[in-house]
């Protein structure tokens, strides 16, 4: 609304100036054409006059001066030297001194010629030109020099009443024309505005909308060049919004599920407890075992849930060290060979020997473990897993291959999603909270590198982990 | 908050630029208006009267030595004389004109000189010159020369018209009966002495032929008696008479006089003079050489020209002026009434008329002829001529110009709608001093005449000024008027006009312009 007033505005003065300027071309032409006029004749009769009023015939000089007063429809009059009136074609300023600006530039030898129009009182005017109703006068005033000099100014009273009546007439058809253009401009332009202006009210009421908690609506992607590149940018981060939107909701609603599961256990044993007070002290001590374990479980699920806030709000720095990877794969299969064992897995690890990078040892051990862990995790016991560690041309390679389950192709993609797990009955069994390769995806992120799975469902799965050797901080990864 | 800015800047420009473009008419009442410096003039205020004459030349005319023409001579003009003054300091310079190489003495041998009692006199654009009776040893063509002479070099003056040459206060004739007059004469320079001398001597009477039988037309002056007793004044006329007697001239010359003046104006209605004659004028010698005329008018006539306003010593003083100026050996009058010689008579103005044996002498009415000033008064907004009668001795003086418009216009003259158009109770004695310096008239008046102007108006003072003006340019033929007050220059009285400075002669403001 205010760039439509500021258009109008810019627009109307626009056409006030033009207008001014044609009026101001046309009075000028009028005015300078009358000027020269004037001036020429006040000049012609200057000449004639000067040896008349030096030393002439009164009665001639009088007489010759009404016949020319009367042929240029003007009055004359001749000025001596001391600003006085001593011949006037109407005789009533005889005597008198009349204090106009030209004769006193003329007779104060500043200008032999000076000429000006005037703008006074109806009644002012009156006695100087005779014209009833006029409100404009001009005057030319001319020297007039003898034989010693300045001898005295002829004036020219001109009447101009009439020039400014038609120049005031042309003046008034000039507007009424500009005015007619105006406004049929102003009509025009109101119209392409609202065609160019369109699309960006379209996108500020959807982003209205979107702001007001719609994020499903969306701009018509129509018209051409930036503004259908801004609406479909525009749509592209609508859509975006809309499934951040959609994964934080299903986060929360999956996180306070995996909460609530072991505290309802916990509070099912706890009562069952509670009302049987004479229940045989085993199973008592079994109940708290599993309720210790709940607890466990709960303290595994926060904990997870703090380590993946932390590094979404980058609160936890990087503690960057030299790493001897080779050692760090080793100590990892050495620290989870029993439990393999226990299921009667086989755990193998090839680490390549001297493989060093930069990294936070914390984080990286809790990559590799996580992997490893899930793979004997999802792998029937009697399985095998195989963790190697390569050098890639400037990276190191994380191997971590399993012949177990195997993901389904449609899971793939999901499995690094928070709280995520294939067969949600299954992983119950094997108490997982789904945020494991959350942690790692976020974790390899933070050191630059990357982590993608290969798998086929019943045969088994591959995680394959690039890092990156030298790299400081790794901060590039989100 | 910047864009705002920049939009305003922009409209502010743009309004800018419009304003340029469209140059308005000045308006420019309300800028203090330029002043002119104050008037001054090389002038002090004249206290007391004065010409200031820059000494110049006079012209004068003698007959050149072969006798041809008149040639011009040159002399040494007396500067700060009147008009009147001067035609007789000129007369006088050229009847004293000694020959030389080019020009014969008017005189040759004769000793010339003016008459003792008027011997010019000076009205209405008529000098009279009265030569001392030694003019007479001329002869015919001796005198006639003279009074070419005296008429080229006297024309020569501003406003003289023509010259009447009279010797011993008589006309003088050019022919042997006596009968010839010369009339007015008017300037001749440069023509054929000879020729007009024949021109003049073929309207002589042949010899053998009846003078009244010879008629003669003559370029004469007419004497009117001024309205109120106020004297005579002159005018010129050619006339036709039918015979060269002095009872036809008589005749011819009453009948003119009746039908009254053609152009001046204050002058009496003239009474029906031969209606009221009872018989022809009658020619008589006198004793002591010259004639009388006898004009006998019917009884009562005195009451008759009383009724009708004719002051009887006024028109017995034109009528004396106009015979014995024109019809040639004429010593006076005699004007009988009823069958008796009129031997008294008396004017209010001039007091008594010696008559003496019933005669009334041309010498006896010297003080009646006066001069005539033009004065302008005021009618319908302009300024209108009106003719005063003056002293002839002052008829072109600056201060009874002044003095005359200070009067106003009379009963007449305000019946012909004449308004005055100087302040009310101004006199003559307002008028501190007035003085004709080069061709500007330097006036002096009085601080009581600055506030009768004030109290006539800003309207009236345009009019009352140029009344002034234009009253002492016609008459001296001055260019241009300054006014002081006081001995000072005054700005604006009343507050139309600016007095200070100079005001040129203008007749633009006046009625006949516009006729
Ligand atoms: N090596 C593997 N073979 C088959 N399925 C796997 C393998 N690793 C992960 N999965 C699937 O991906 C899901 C997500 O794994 P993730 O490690 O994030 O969670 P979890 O192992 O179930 O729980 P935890 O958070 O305790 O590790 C698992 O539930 C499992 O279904
Ligand atoms: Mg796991």
């Amino acid at each position: 609304m205010k760039i439509l007033l500021a258009f109008f505005v810019v627009v109307g003065a626009s056409f006030i100036v033009a207008a001014n300027n044609m009026n101001g071309v046309v009075r000028n032409y009028l005015t300078g054409q009358r000027t020269r006029e004037d001036t020429q004749a006040a000049e012609n009769l200057a000449a004639i006059y000067a040896p008349l009023f030096q030393s002439g015939d009164v009665t001639d000089l009088n007489n010759r001066l009404q016949e020319d007063a009367l042929g240029l429809d003007g009055r004359l009059l001749l000025v001596d030297t001391d600003g006085k009136v001593q011949y006037d074609s109407l005789n009533g300023f005889c005597g008198q001194r009349l204090q106009l600006s030209e004769v006193l530039r003329v007779l104060s030898g500043e200008d032999t010629a000076s000429y000006g129009m005037h703008r006074a009182d109806r009644e002012a005017v009156y006695r100087m030109t005779g014209e009833a109703e006029a409100e404009y006068v001009a005057y030319g005033a001319h020297e007039m020099t003898g034989s010693r000099g300045l001898i005295g100014a002829l004036v020219y009273v001109s009447r101009i009443q009439g020039m400014m009546d038609s120049m005031n007439q042309v003046s008034r058809q000039l507007n009424t024309v500009f005015a007619l253009i105006g406004v049929v401009t102003l009509v025009l332009a109101l119209f392409l505005s609202r065609v160019v202006t369109s699309p960006i009210v379209n996108l500020s009421r959807t982003m209205r909308r979107m702001g007001e908690g719609d994020l499903s609506v969306r701009v018509p992607e129509k018209g051409s060049g930036e503004l259908l590149q801004l609406a479909v940018n525009y749509n592209t981060m609508a859509a975006q919004l809309e499934k951040m939107d959609r994964s934080r909701n299903q986060f929360v609603s999956n996180a306070s599920h995996e909460l609530k599961t072991p505290l309802t256990s916990m509070k099912i044993m706890l009562e069952t407890m509670l009302y049987e007070p004479d229940m045989p002290a085993e199973l008592r001590q079994e109940f708290m075992r599993d309720i210790n374990q709940e607890i466990d479980r709960l303290t595994q699920i926060i904990t997870d849930l703090l380590t993946l806030t932390r590094m979404d709000n980058r609160q936890d720095a990087m503690k960057m060290e030299d790493l001897d990877m080779s050692a760090l794969t080793e100590e990892i299969a050495r620290l989870l060979r029993p439990v393999a064992e226990k299921r009667g897995q086989k755990l193998i690890c090839r680490a390549a020997p001297g493989l060093r990078m930069r990294g936070d040892g914390g984080k990286l051990n809790q990559v590799l473990y996580n992997l490893t862990d899930n793979a004997m995790k999802y792998t029937q016991d009697g399985g095998t897993v195989q963790v190697s560690l390569e050098e890639e041309g400037e990276n190191l390679v994380w191997r971590v291959k399993d012949n177990g389950v195997g993901i389904p192709r449609e899971d793939q993609e999901h499995i690094f999603d928070r709280f995520y797990r294939v067969d949600k009955a299954r992983s119950r069994d094997t108490g997982g909270t789904g945020l494991g390769l959350s942690i790692v995806k976020q974790m390899v992120g933070l050191h630059g590198g990357s982590i993608r799975v290969e798998s086929e469902p019943g045969k088994g799965s591959c995680f394959i982990v690039t890092l990156p050797r030298d790299r400081e901080g790794g901060r590039t990864a989100g | 908050m910047r864009r705002r800015r920049l939009l305003a800047l922009t409209l502010a420009m743009m309004l800018g630029l419009s304003g340029c473009a469209a140059r308005p008419v000045g308006e420019d009442e309300e800028k203090p208006a330029p002043t002119l410096p104050r008037a001054s003039v090389e002038w002090t205020a004249p206290d007391g009267d004065f010409i200031y004459g820059e000494p110049g030349l006079w012209t004068l005319y003698l007959p050149s030595r072969n006798g041809l023409n008149l040639a011009a001579q040159h002399v040494q003009s007396t500067p700060g004389i009147l008009r009147s003054e001067e035609a007789e300091a000129i007369a006088r310079e050229l009847l004293a004109y000694p020959a030389n190489q080019q020009v014969d003495a008017l005189g040759g041998g004769v000793q010339l000189a003016l008459a003792a009692e008027n011997p010019v006199e000076y009205s209405g654009g008529v000098v009279t010159v009265n030569l001392a009776s030694s003019a007479l040893g001329l002869g015919y063509r001796g005198v006639y020369t003279l009074g070419l002479a005296l008429a080229s070099t006297l024309c020569e003056l501003e406003n003289v018209r023509c010259v009447n040459v009279l010797v011993a206060g008589q006309s003088v004739s050019l022919d042997t009966g006596g009968m010839l007059p010369m009339g007015s004469v008017t300037a001749h320079p440069g023509e054929n002495l000879p020729v007009l001398w024949e021109q003049m001597e073929a309207r002589k009477t042949p010899v053998g032929s009846d003078a009244a039988q010879t008629p003669l037309t003559s370029y004469m002056t007419l004497y009117f008696p001024l309205d109120n007793g106020q004297g005579i004044i002159c005018e010129n006329r050619t006339l036709t008479f039918p015979g060269q007697t002095p009872g036809l001239m008589a005749s011819a010359i009453l009948e003119a006089l009746s039908q009254g003046a053609m152009y001046l104006t204050g002058v009496t209605e003239m009474p029906d003079l031969m209606s009221q004659m009872i018989y022809e004028p009658l020619t008589s010698e006198l004793a002591d050489g010259g004639r009388m005329i006898t004009l006998s008018f019917r009884e009562g006539v005195e009451a008759e020209w009383q009724a009708a306003g004719v002051d009887p010593a006024c028109l017995a003083a034109a009528i004396c002026y106009s015979l014995t100026t024109f019809i040639p050996g004429t010593a006076g009058v005699a004007i009988r009434v009823g069958d008796r010689p009129m031997t008294s008579l008396r004017s209010e103005k001039f007091g008594e008329v010696p008559v003496l044996g019933g005669l009334l002498r041309r010498s006896g009415f010297g003080n009646y002829l006066m001069g005539q000033t033009t004065v302008y008064f005021i009618r319908d907004g302009r300024l209108a001529p009106a003719e005063k009668s003056v002293d002839r001795g002052r008829a072109d003086s600056l201060r009874a110009q002044l003095a005359a418009l200070t009067e106003g216009p009379d009963a007449r003259e305000r019946a012909e709608g004449l308004e005055a158009a100087l302040p009310e109770g101004t006199g003559e004695e307002d008028v501190l001093g007035v003085a004709l310096e080069g061709d500007a008239v330097l006036v002096n008046l009085s601080e009581s005449f600055r506030s009768g102007i004030q109290r006539m108006g800003r309207e009236a003072e345009t009019l009352l000024c140029y009344s002034m003006v234009n009253t002492l340019c016609l008459n001296s033929g001055a260019r241009r008027v300054c006014f002081f007050f006081e001995g000072e220059q005054v700005e604006y009285i009343a507050g139309t006009v600016y007095w200070a400075g100079v005001f040129d002669y203008n007749t633009g403001l006046c009625e006949e312009s516009f006729g």
